[in-house]
């Protein structure tokens, strides 16, 4: 890697974010269709997706906006659906130490689920590339502002995606994300804990609070099986 | 625009900003535990599991967990193409394919 410069490491993140660009473009089309229905503006859709950039947070913000809740109800909905990344920050950290605050302060802006999963997939592996990053992260970030845009516009013609089968790009992505990581006896473990925490808490949790139990327990379980052995990590 | 939806997208941002990047802020610590590292290691996967797998499950709020469950189906197909070609695009090409058939016929 020594000789590749940060022009090739920016594309490198680009080319690997793709998958999951169109998938957070794909959510981007449904949510500017779905706030367009529902009342709000082109400038107020683009305006939330470029400042706010929370997908599930967005989503949840639509119909507590239609309905008139007050703002301090709907920016607590948004941070309690968000507390998650602090997790995905706290997770970051120790490889963003090196960097200034404010480097790292201004990263942290474009943050996703996706910017991370690939991102973290990078750093466990020993590949450190703040270019890498921005790749990722911007197209993720471009792909889900510029959807909005189109789905404001494009209202009409997709009128149901779930009818072409695009609610499930998201799953089925990440899923090509998670199984190669199924390596170890600790991570199998991790991975049955949380799908049983996370399904059992969508039904019986009120709002996104499954994804916070089911992360927090799940990752924690290996811890207590693994105490005795002597691990070289 | 009205001023409202002005302050609840301000408000929004904010709140989300909160979450993302408060933690920046902090000083710099020692080295954690050897053990503390180990579970934040496991917490990526933890999340993304937890961010999925109630969507192969539940539908409209509705646990599902029958032969005639087209994202389960989906799913499994999915899993299976991630497990042999380890590749993101194609297992996302053929869940969706899958579940459009899988659909159909139901």
């Amino acid at each position: 890697m020594k000789q590749t410069s940060s022009k090739q490491l920016f594309m490198l993140g680009v080319k690997e974010a793709l998958p999951l660009a169109l998938s957070v473009s794909t959510s981007g089309l449904v949510f500017g269709l779905l706030g367009k229905q529902l009342g709000m503006t082109m400038l107020e859709l683009t305006l939330m997706s470029a400042l706010v950039f929370a997908g599930a947070a967005q989503f949840a913000a639509l119909p507590l906006i239609a309905s008139n809740l007050d703002p301090f109800s709907i920016a607590l909905t948004t941070y309690i659906i968000n507390l998650r990344y602090y997790l995905i920050a706290a997770s970051l950290l120790p490889y963003w130490w090196g960097n200034k605050t404010k480097t790292n302060a201004f990263r942290a802006f474009f943050l996703t689920d996706e910017a991370y999963a690939l991102t973290i997939n990078r750093y466990e592996k020993g590949f450190y590339s703040t270019s890498y990053y921005w790749g990722v992260a911007l197209s993720i970030y471009f792909g889900w502002v510029g959807a909005t845009i189109l789905g404001v516009l494009g209202g009409k013609l997709i009128p149901d995606p779930a009818r072409f089968g695009l609610d499930f790009a998201f799953p089925a992505a990440f899923l090509g994300l998670i199984i190669p990581q199924l390596k170890s006896v600790d991570k199998l473990i991790v991975a049955l804990a949380s799908a049983v925490l996370s399904i059992w808490g969508s039904i019986y949790l009120p709002g996104k609070w499954y994804i916070i139990l089911a992360g927090l327990a799940g990752s924690s379980l290996p811890l207590f099986f693994s105490k005795g052995e002597k691990s070289n990590e | 625009m009205n001023s409202t939806r002005f302050i609840i997208i301000i408000a929004m941002a904010l709140a989300t900003y909160f979450t993302k990047g408060s933690l920046m802020f902090l000083k710099r610590r020692k080295k954690l535990p050897p053990l503390i590292n180990k579970w934040l290691s496991y917490i990526p996967l933890a999340i993304m599991v937890s961010l999925i797998a109630p969507s192969f499950f539940i539908q409209e709020g509705q646990f599902i967990c029958s032969w005639f469950n087209p994202y389960l189906w989906a799913g499994i197909f999915a899993a299976f193409t991630a497990y042999w070609k380890e590749n993101m695009l194609l297992t996302m090409v053929v869940g969706i394919i899958t579940l459009l058939i899988f659909k159909t016929i139901n």
